[in-house]
This record gives structure tokens, C-alpha cells and sequence, in this order.
């Protein structure tokens, strides 16, 4: 605990190697990639990796306006289902649904497999499963950061934190194969991310964001009816995309001659 | 070309039916050799005009054997061999039927050879202006371009002028005529200066801002102008950096140090030019009083990508530096480096230069990539050897000698030539030069070893005065009761000025990022004596 | 499901921290401050585990790394997990169960807790960066990957019965040890570590450690009553350490 302690103490005050101690050298470059007033068009593919019965596979879409080198504003969507449309209606139970084709974000692991081979079976809750969501997210990256590759190849990178909540809609799957829709309420989310600057029009993007929602499903039957059961759910998304940059600053291209 | 040739040898041999019995055999042999050329066979060619050039009672046919001999050389890529006779037609003047073929050819040869010193040197000398008046506008430009920088390097700069400025603007060399222009009035600002003539110095340099912006103008400064320029300049690429980078001196010239800053600071990062750039730099800033960016120029130079660069006077700059800052103990240190690295090579250059060696002994400093321990040239210092082998000549130095080395190899293989007079001639014109261009390349390092001598004795008194300076100041502090270390004499100045986010700051921390090179700033701290801030 | 998942999360971390850009004939860092190249280190590392179906673990790792060079290295890594049981999550599910009766061995993968481990492990550092905090605090950092094998002790608690007969409130499975054993296994990861000077550095880091399990588990069919069920399957741990490592 001691060498944490003083590990941490060390990581807060870092000593300033200079030449002297009389004086001391800077770098102070341009930004290769500035991102400051422009619009970035992300395309990612997201896929849960915390949930134990569940599997999300997601196609994203994130449009930000970066108010300035640091801050921006996301317009997410998050998509495992085909928006708006629930498949053909049960008969006999109107609010169950069945179909699968515009379904293929949605499956369940494993873990439920198994669990159904042993006569088990998880909460409802437990197999909710994120639709489609839709929200704001501000965005803060206070650090920037640059690897060498076997000290070869150079790679400039900033990171960030995310924040933000919007709608989502879940559904999930009962033991007879059909679907329930839970309907649509708020679903907050916050995560970290890095942004690989390969062109300065062109990134990729790396995101790890936390959704939690409140799933509400059927509870068990009671004499009065079935009950509606709330849990809060978190479900944890590793996000690969590329990013597209618009606007901006115009570099000033160094041509010949010079 | 060749629907000419045919008919002059159509017309020899009209010629020769009427003639005696040898005129005629040679007269043949004149139509085989133009029959084998004309379907290039090369080699087989080259004999018989040799051999028609040797025999042929009537000028006429030796004059157009040793022109098409000449020829026939250069199509095989034996330059040398094909100069040899060139220059036989070209010094013959303007008697010989092809005179002004032959002044072509020399061009052409200088062209193939990168010589811009023999070749040139000879056609200055039986320059006929009157002569080649009548020679393709674009062949004389070249010609008069070679006789210019000659002239030039002689320092002969009015006669330089001259010939710099009948330059076609079509031409090729069009850019390097401007460019050769702008230089001698640099030359000439520089010689007014020394000599405070303060009207004509900015006269100078001023005609040299006005031609080195012509030549950046010619790119029209935007790319799809710029690719036709590039498309129809010799280098042209390379010029417009030399012109940005000579802008700047032309500016540092004039004393607007703003402006030599600005272009300095075009110069891009890790070209040619760069290490020149960034000492020159420092120099601009330090006139500007803007030590940290000077200090911080400097400090890329001395980085590892530049350890092997021949730099002392950086180091005396580095040190007056510190000087003006008064930090001391720093500027001690760093003349302290100049003695451990650069006045240490002295006894070694200095012996090497009054060993009394033939100047062929000092030629494989530049022509050989690896050198024998028992080579005398293998004691040269890394730093003094790569500051020769910067220099542009030491490539057509190195590309002549490859070049006559493969043209001798090349001579002993054509079977056509077994045993011919012709293989032994052209095996003894390249072996001559061979020779000669050992001791004119042993010449140029020699004068260069003496030159970095030199520069390195002078910086050594400069580094002398600098010592004494100090310690004459370090007397003043203690005199003031003010103590001797920096440490205790003022405050550490901030960390630089960020412009705004889309800026990057890093602290150094001993380790050279390489996309760091170039953008050093230093803080110091404020020791002089009354310095508050 | 999860060592899919951690090999996605690595292959794209690998993906894309992969160099953009690059001067062949130079070094891009010269002088390099932190150069890990014939140095040994021990890291003290509090450990949890993550993304866990049915168990969890907190526990502590000690290691002893030498590398060869500043991409290459060894590593002898040991720990002990104080804390090794079940979640509660495992009783929430046991409790829909109406057909549990008599079993001891539930039949359901990755219930097996880790206690302790000894590993010997590649660690390979391709990455040497720094990151800048706010343009005010600049810290060098390795990124690096680990691989190897092992061994561990894992226990399989037993299913224990509060009552006679099976009703929804009358089972737990508060773990009564049913097996102890040590088995071989492999492991892979990787992390950052963020040099604070020459000697002290931190280290986050995401390990997998895994091993072949097959075993005899129990179902009760209604019919035959409780039977031996096979059950095979890798077992999958994956801890998050946040180590402070010493060089020399």
C-alpha cells in the first residue's frame, strides 16, 4: 500500500528532465490532427461483452460536432433490430411477437443454453436486450498521447470520455421463442474511447460505453395476473469504427515550392 | 537525323566512284560504317569510322567519320571515349563541317557525366559567339548556363552575368540561369557589406529577392502550375527549396530578420536543407533576441538524427547564447564539448595536410565507401569526412568515376574491337581520365580538409574569447556580491505560451520524438544581473 | 462467449493501435527514456476478476519479469485470490428451477473458482508511447502482451440443501468445497504500463487465464431421478490488475 501510495504521489508530480537546471526544453507543435469545428461521421460495430445471456451485435452510427480540440457533442444511434418494426403478432397473445430477420444483433450465449439444458432458466430481466437507442453524449478528451510502433511507425491518438442518455427500446425472448417488447424509456450511458488519427479526414475509433437501463419485463404469475418486474440493467459495448472528418480548419498544404 | 546522314553517305559515295582506288575503298567502308549505325549496330560502326577516321586520304570523310565515331560512343554510353573525339570536332573550330554537332555534343556529355567543370571549362575557352549564334536557341542556353557557372566559380561575375542573362527563358536551365544570377548578387550584397556600403548592400539584395521570387514564381503557386514547370525545368524542385532557403539569407542580408525567419521556416523538415535551416535559424533568432527559439534550433541540430554533422559554429552560437543569458556555467559547457569534439581533430588534419601526400592519396576519402586502416585518409574524423561527403559534387565526383570505371569494363568487352587500335585508344582517353579525375577529386578534398582546418581554428580563438568573456563577467558577479550560480541569480521563465488547443505541448525529457524535431523551445532562467522579471 | 469476447477486445485493440504512418529508415524515438531492455521488474498487483458468469474474485499477484530486450520479456507470475465464491446471481436462477431435487453437481460451465496460480508467461512491448494529461502531465507508457501457461487450483462447490424437500426458498448454493484440484493452465492478456521514473511504474492490465475442464456434473431427469452429466467446457477467468511494478 505504501509503494501505491507513493507510486501515485510520484505519477502526480513528475519530474521535469531538463537539460540544466537552469533551464528547460519544450515541444510546442501544431496538431497534426486538429479536430476543432468539425463535423465527424463515425460508423462503428459494437458488440456487449459483460452480459452473461445475452449478445448484442450492434451497428452504430455517431455523428459529433467538436466545439473545440477537447469538447464535442455525439448524436448516437445504436441499432441490434431494425427499427420500428416488431415482426407478425401471436394470436393468441398480442403482445408477443415472432421473426428473426431483422432480429440478428439480438442472440443469446452459451450461458442460457446451458442453463436451459439444466432446466434453468435466468430472470426476464437478465434477457432483455437492447434495440434500438437513440441519444446526446458529450464528449471530453483532455488527453492526447502518440506510440511508436517497435520504434518505427508513429501512431497519434486522443482519448476521451463520454456522457450521455437518451431512448432506447429492449425486448426480450420467452422460453416459447417469442418476443416481447418492453416498450421505450431513458437509457443513460458513459464510457471511455480513443480516436487513431490515420489521415486528418480519417480516423478509427475505439469506444468502451456502459448502458444501463431499467429493464422492465413480466414478472412471475400471480393470482391477480402477471406482474411487471424492474431491474437495472448495464451492459457493457466494445465499439470498433471508422470516422469520417468534415469542416474545420483548412491545413495549409506544403507543397513546392515550399 | 538519320535520313540526312544517309544522303551525305548517298553523296560520299557518288563521290568516291569518281575518285582512285583507296579513296573509294574508305569511301565504302564509310557507307558500311553509316549502314551498321544506321542500324545501330553501335560497336561495329564505331570501328570502321575509326578506322575510315585513320585512313581516309579526304578530309571531308575523316571530319564525318570522327563525328559519327563520336557518335556511335555516345549511343553505346561510353561518354568519355565519345568526348575525346567531340572535343577533337569541336576545338578543330568552325572549319570542321561539324563544328557546331560537336559543341552539341560536349553538352550532351556534360549532361550524361554530370561535369559542370571540364567540359564547360573547355567550350569557355573556344567559345565562338558568333558561331553558335547559328546553334539551336536551347543547345546555346545550356552552353552558356555551363560557361556561367564556370565564370561564376572563378568569381568572375560581371562576365558570368553575361552569359547567365542570354539564357532562353524556354530553356531547361532557364531556373538555374535566375538562380546563378540571384547568388552573385547575394555574392556581391555580402562584398558591399563587409565593405559598409550600406546603398549597394541592400541593392544587392534586393535584385537576389527579386530573382529568387521570379524562380518560386515560376510554379504559378498552386500544384497543376507547378507540376508543368517541374515537367519542364532541369531540378526544378530543388531549386525552389534553394531559392526559399537563399531568400532567407538575402533577408538575413538586408537585416529583416522577421522575414528570414518566416522563410527559413519553409524549409521542410528532414530535406537537404533542413540542417543549414535550423543553424541559420538560430542565428535569426538570436539577432531577434529570441534566445529560447534560437537555443531551441540548436537543440534539434544537436539531436541524434544530426549527431554525424559537421556543425562547430553551432556550438559557439549555442554558447554566446548562453553567454548573453549569463548563464556561464552553461556556455562553459558547451565550448568545453567544442574542444572535446572539434578542436581535439586538429593535430590529426593538421598532420595530414603537411604530410606532404600527392593529391590521387587524398581522392579515396570521397571515392571509396570503406577505407583501409592503413589508407592515411581512414584517420579523417566521421564528422569532417560526412561534411565533404554532404557536398553535391562529391555524387558527380563519385558518378564520373563509376561511370569511367564501367565505360573501361565495358571497352574490354565489345568483341568487335579484339585487338583493334580503336579498344587501345579509348582504353588509354579513359585511363587518362581516370587519373585526372583521381587528383582533381584528391585537389577538392584536400582543399576542403584545409578549409574545415581552418574553420575549426577560427572557432577555437572565437571559443578563446568567449572563455575569457566569462570568466571576466564571473569576476563582475563575484565583485557585485552576487553569487556565481545561475541557481541562485533569478527565477526560471514559464513554460512557452501555448498559441490555442489546436497546439501540442510536450516536455522534453532527454528522449528525441521524431515528429518533435524542429518544434524545441527553451526557457531559461532570467540570470543576468537586474533582471527582475 | 467470453474468450470469444476477450480475443475480439485484444484483436482490436491490436488492430488499432497498429501504426499509421512511419519513417522507415529512422528510429521515430531516439535517446528513448524508459527502455525496458535487460531489466528486471517486480509488480505487486491487486486483482478482481471481470465479466464473471457465476463466480468472483479479488485477490493479489506478485511477479518477477525480466526482458531481453525493450519488446521481449519473461514472466513468473503468482496469486492468491482471498476472495473466491459464487454470485448471487447463481441463487436468483437456482430458485426458477423446479427440477434440482437431490442434485449436488450442477451442470452448468464456468462455476469453478480460482484460489490460487502460478503462471510463466511471454511478454511482448510493441507499443512505447506517452500521453499527455490536459497538456500538463506528460507520462511515458508501454503497452504490452502477455502469454503463457500455468497452473491453478480451482474449487466446485456443491449444491446444499436447507430443507428435505426442493421449494424455491429453500436451497442455496453457499459453496461446500466438492473438489480442490490443481489444473494445468494458459493465459493471455494485456495492459499498459505507465512509467513514473526509471524504477517505479503502474501497470493496468486485463488478463484470461483458462484451462480445459471436463468433469462429471448431475441432472435430475424426473424419471431415472439424479444422473452423471459430462460436462466440458474452457473455463475462463479474466482478471483486472492495477499493479506497481519496481525495475532494476
Amino acid at each position: 500500500m505504501k509503494s501505491i501510495t507513493m507510486a501515485v504521489l510520484l505519477l502526480a508530480a513528475p519530474v521535469v528532465l531538463a537539460q540544466s537546471p537552469n533551464e528547460r526544453v519544450h515541444a510546442l507543435q501544431k496538431r497534426d490532427y486538429s479536430v476543432k469545428n468539425k463535423i465527424e461521421v463515425s460508423g462503428f460495430f459494437g458488440l456487449s461483452v459483460d452480459d452473461i445471456f445475452t449478445q448484442h451485435y450492434s451497428g452504430v452510427l455517431a455523428i459529433d460536432y467538436h466545439l473545440d480540440e477537447a469538447f464535442a457533442l455525439e448524436f448516437t444511434w445504436l441499432s441490434c433490430k431494425l427499427p420500428f418494426y416488431m415482426g407478425s403478432k401471436v394470436a393468441d397473445n398480442p403482445s408477443a411477437y415472432t421473426g428473426s430477420w431483422f432480429r440478428k444483433g439480438h442472440s443469446y450465449t452459451d450461458a442460457y443454453d446451458n442453463l436451459k439444458d439444466a432446466q434453468l432458466s435466468p430472470s426476464n430481466a437478465d434477457l432483455a436486450m437492447i434495440s434500438n437507442y437513440w441519444g446526446l453524449n458529450v464528449e471530453f478528451s483532455p488527453i492526447y498521447g502518440k506510440f511508436s510502433f517497435f520504434n518505427w511507425g508513429l501512431v497519434r491518438a486522443d482519448f476521451y470520455v463520454t456522457v450521455g442518455g437518451g431512448l432506447v427500446t429492449t425486448e426480450y425472448m420467452r422460453p416459447d421463442n417469442t418476443w416481447v417488447d418492453t416498450g421505450s424509456y431513458f437509457m443513460g450511458n458513459f464510457g471511455l474511447g480513443l480516436r487513431v488519427f490515420l489521415k486528418r479526414w480519417f480516423a478509427i475509433r475505439l469506444d468502451m460505453r456502459d448502458f444501463t437501463f431499467a429493464a422492465k419485463v413480466e414478472g412471475e404469475a400471480g393470482p391477480s395476473g402477471t406482474t411487471t418486474e424492474t431491474k437495472i440493467r448495464s451492459t457493457l459495448f466494445v465499439m470498433l469504427g471508422v470516422s469520417f472528418l468534415f469542416g474545420g480548419e483548412t491545413p495549409v498544404e506544403i507543397w513546392s515550392p515550399y | 537525323m538519320l535520313n540526312k546522314l544517309t544522303a551525305i553517305c548517298v553523296l560520299a559515295l557518288g563521290l568516291g566512284l569518281v575518285s582512285h582506288a583507296s579513296a573509294q575503298s574508305t569511301s565504302e567502308r564509310l557507307n558500311q560504317a553509316v549502314q551498321d549505325y544506321n542500324s545501330s549496330d553501335f560497336a561495329q560502326a564505331a570501328k570502321t569510322f575509326y578506322e575510315v577516321k585513320m585512313t581516309s586520304p579526304q578530309p571531308a570523310e575523316r571530319a564525318q567519320a570522327e563525328y559519327y565515331l563520336a557518335q556511335s560512343l555516345f549511343k553505346l554510353g561510353m561518354y568519355q571515349s565519345a568526348l575525346a573525339f567531340y572535343n577533337a570536332v569541336f576545338i578543330a573550330g568552325p572549319a570542321h563541317p561539324y563544328y557546331l554537332k560537336g559543341a552539341a555534343g560536349l553538352v550532351r556529355v556534360a549532361e550524361a557525366l554530370h561535369d559542370d567543370t571540364l567540359i564547360p571549362s573547355q567550350i569557355n575557352k573556344y567559345y565562338n559567339s558568333q558561331e553558335f549564334a547559328r546553334l539551336d536557341p536551347l543547345v546555346l542556353s545550356k552552353i552558356n548556363f555551363y560557361v556561367g557557372l564556370l565564370l561564376y566559380r572563378q568569381e568572375k561575375y560581371s562576365e558570368s552575368m553575361a552569359f547567365l542573362t542570354a539564357i532562353d527563358p524556354k530553356s531547361s536551365v532557364y531556373p538555374k540561369g535566375l538562380f546563378l544570377q540571384a547568388i552573385i548578387h547575394v555574392r556581391l550584397g555580402a562584398r558591399y557589406n563587409l565593405a559598409r556600403d550600406e546603398a549597394r548592400t541592400q541593392s544587392e539584395y534586393n535584385q537576389a529577392i527579386k530573382l529568387f521570387t521570379q524562380i518560386l514564381d515560376l510554379s504559378g503557386h498552386e500544384k497543376a502550375k507547378a507540376e508543368k514547370a517541374v515537367a519542364t525545368y532541369e531540378n526544378i524542385v530543388r531549386l525552389w527549396q534553394l531559392s526559399t532557403l537563399n531568400l532567407a539569407r538575402a533577408y538575413y542580408g538586408k537585416g529583416d530578420y522577421a522575414k528570414a525567419a518566416t522563410y527559413y521556416s519553409r524549409i521542410p523538415r528532414f530535406s537537404q536543407d533542413w540542417a543549414d535551416a535550423l543553424f541559420e535559424l538560430g542565428w535569426t533568432f538570436f539577432m531577434r533576441e529570441e534566445y529560447g527559439k534560437a537555443l531551441g534550433a540548436l537543440h534539434t541540430l544537436h539531436s541524434p538524427r544530426f549527431a554525424n554533422m559537421f556543425v562547430p559554429e553551432s556550438l559557439i552560437l549555442k554558447a554566446t547564447i548562453y553567454f548573453h543569458v549569463c548563464l556561464y556555467q552553461e556556455a562553459r559547457q558547451v565550448l568545453d564539448f567544442f574542444d572535446q569534439h572539434y578542436a581535439k581533430m586538429l593535430p590529426m588534419l593538421e598532420g595530414l595536410l603537411k604530410a606532404n601526400l600527392p593529391n590521387e592519396k587524398f581522392a579515396s576519402l570521397l571515392l571509396r565507401d570503406k577505407l583501409d586502416t592503413s589508407d592515411p585518409m581512414a584517420k579523417v574524423p566521421v564528422l569532417v569526412r560526412n561534411s565533404l561527403l554532404e557536398s553535391p559534387r562529391v555524387g558527380k565526383f563519385r558518378h564520373f568515376l563509376r561511370s569511367l570505371e564501367a565505360e573501361a569494363l565495358a571497352i574490354g568487352q565489345v568483341d568487335e574491337w579484339k585487338g583493334s587500335r580503336l579498344r587501345e585508344e579509348l582504353a588509354g582517353v579513359v585511363n587518362v581520365q581516370r587519373n585526372l579525375l583521381m587528383k582533381t577529386a584528391g585537389g577538392y578534398v584536400k582543399a576542403n580538409l584545409q578549409n574545415r582546418y581552418q574553420t575549426i581554428l577560427g572557432f577555437l580563438s572565437h571559443a578563446k574569447m568567449v572563455k575569457l568573456e566569462i570568466t571576466t563577467r564571473e569576476r563582475e558577479l563575484i565583485k557585485a556580491g552576487l553569487d556565481i550560480k545561475a541557481e541562485h541569480r533569478g527565477k526560471l521563465a514559464p513554460r512557452p505560451r501555448v498559441p490555442d488547443e489546436t497546439y501540442n505541448y510536450w516536455p522534453f525529457r532527454q528522449e528525441y520524438w521524431q515528429d518533435e524535431l524542429g518544434f524545441y523551445v527553451y526557457t531559461v532562467r532570467r540570470a543576468c544581473p537586474g533582471n527582475k522579471k | 462467449m467470453r474468450k470469444g469476447t476477450v480475443l475480439s477486445v485484444l484483436a482490436i485493440l491490436l488492430v488499432t493501435l497498429g501504426p499509421s504512418s512511419g519513417w522507415a529508415d529512422e528510429p521515430v524515438v531516439a535517446n528513448q527514456l524508459y527502455d525496458n531492455g535487460g531489466r528486471f521488474e517486480v509488480v505487486l498487483s491487486p486483482s478482481m476478476s471481470v465479466v464473471d458468469k457465476y463466480t468472483r474474485h479479488v485477490g493479489i499477484s506478485a511477479s518477477l519479469d525480466y526482458f531481453f530486450t525493450d519488446y521481449l520479456g519473461l514472466e513468473l507470475d503468482f496469486g492468491y485470490n482471498f476472495i473466491s465464491s459464487d454470485r448471487k446471481l447463481l441463487n436468483e436462477i437456482l430458485r426458477t428451477s423446479t427440477t434440482l431435487q437431490d442434485v449436488q453437481r450442477l451442470p452448468l460451465t464456468d462455476l469453478k473458482r480460482m484460489t490460487w496460480f502460478g503462471n510463466l508467461g511471454l511478454v511482448i512491448s510493441p507499443l512505447y508511447g506517452k500521453l499527455n494529461f490536459s497538456a500538463e502531465l506528460a507520462v511515458s507508457i508501454h503497452l504490452y502482451f502477455v502469454l503463457g501457461a500455468g497452473v491453478a487450483q480451482y474449487k466446485y462447490s456443491e449444491l446444499q440443501w436447507s430443507g428435505g424437500q426442493y421449494t424455491k426458498n429453500n436451497v442455496t448454493y453457499s459453496g461446500g468445497l466438492l473438489d480442490a484440484s490443481i489444473q494445468p493452465t494458459f493465459h493471455f492478456g494485456g495492459g499498459l504500463l505507465f512509467h513514473i521514473n526509471q524504477h517505479w511504474r503502474l501497470r493496468v492490465e486485463l488478463r484470461d487465464i483458462f484451462f480445459y475442464d471436463d468433469y462429471d456434473a448431475q441432472v435430475n431427469d424426473q424419471i431415472s431421478g439424479v444422473q452423471d452429466k459430462k460436462i466440458t467446457d474452457f473455463n475462463h477467468t479474466t482478471f483486472l490488475r492495477l499493479g506497481v511494478g519496481y525495475a532494476f
